[in-house]
């Protein structure tokens, strides 16, 4: 588990965008959103509150118990570039599933794959994993220090230019610089 | 107008639904299996939404509709990932 420092690109400021964990600030904002969350689903009807209250104190309580009260500052430019590829591979990603398994054979050659990630910050790599597996071919299995293991429906198409562009648009959403000149 | 375009996008909701479950029953191994799920029921789901929201014509429910969807893509997304990683460490033993 060394990981060598001169492999981790985006440390600097991810240490930066980590910097107000557990702070007045985050425990608001985390509340904040929360509430937005339950008074969209309920419809502003004021007598739920009365199971939202404890209820966003709850999850509020939680997301921070559970260390995951980083919210850094996502870049408004980097959310329009994420959300364009994003519903742009959603959709590619669906037609491809469904074009490989409707067809007569089955058009497969499931492997697996190793993939190098280039950013560190925790809150960015999870939505990445996340998303890898919405991508058209690719599911992420498991991720073993900087690698991520795929897995691929089709080992002849390789998926690393496309798991950049994610990563580098997944980077950007998070206000982080992708370096990532050593590939 | 909006009537046709919101049926289209249901209908086109429901064809990768199908897709998803017909990969499901066909592919072989359990990860692809996990490929097909996710995939076709993130842009089903999507589709629907998107068809449901025409609909409704209301913002509120717009942006409701945009949250269960988001709910959603991470809950399938995240079980995906850890249902794939058990596996995989099964398999290789670590």
């Amino acid at each position: 588990m060394d990981t060598p420092d001169c492999c981790m690109d985006l440390n600097g400021t991810t240490r930066m965008a980590q910097a107000h964990r557990t702070t007045l600030t985050g425990i608001v904002t985390t509340t904040v959103i929360l509430a937005g969350i339950w008074w969209l689903i309920v419809q502003g009807r004021a007598d739920a509150w009365l199971i939202g209250l404890p209820a966003v104190a709850l999850a509020s309580w939680a997301s921070i118990r559970l260390g995951g009260n980083e919210l850094p500052a996502l870049s408004p430019g980097g959310l329009v570039v994420f959300t364009t590829l994003f519903l742009r591979e959603s959709v590619r990603g669906g037609i491809d599933v469904a074009q490989r398994t409707l067809g007569p054979g089955l058009r497969i050659e499931p492997g697996f794959h190793r993939y190098r990630l280039h950013i560190s910050n925790p809150a960015a790599r999870v939505l990445l994993i996340n998303c890898i597996g919405l991508l058209p071919g690719t599911l992420a299995a498991d991720l073993d220090g900087d690698h991520a293991e795929l897995h691929l429906l089709d080992t002849s198409v390789n998926p690393d230019q496309q798991l950049l562009q994610l990563e580098q648009a997944v980077a950007r959403l998070f206000g982080l610089t992708a370096e990532t000149s050593d590939d | 107008m909006i009537n046709i375009l919101s049926s289209i996008l249901i209908l086109a909701g429901v064809f990768f639904y199908l897709a998803g479950s017909i990969g499901l029953l066909r592919l072989p191994d359990l990860y692809s299996r996990l490929h097909a799920l996710t995939k076709a029921d993130n842009l089903g789901l999507g589709l629907l939404i998107a068809g449901v929201a025409l609909q409704s014509q209301d913002l509120l429910i717009m942006l409701k509709l945009l949250l269960v969807w988001l709910s959603v893509l991470a809950a399938s997304a995240t079980s995906a990932h850890l249902i794939a990683r058990q596996a995989r460490r099964q398999e290789t033993g670590s």
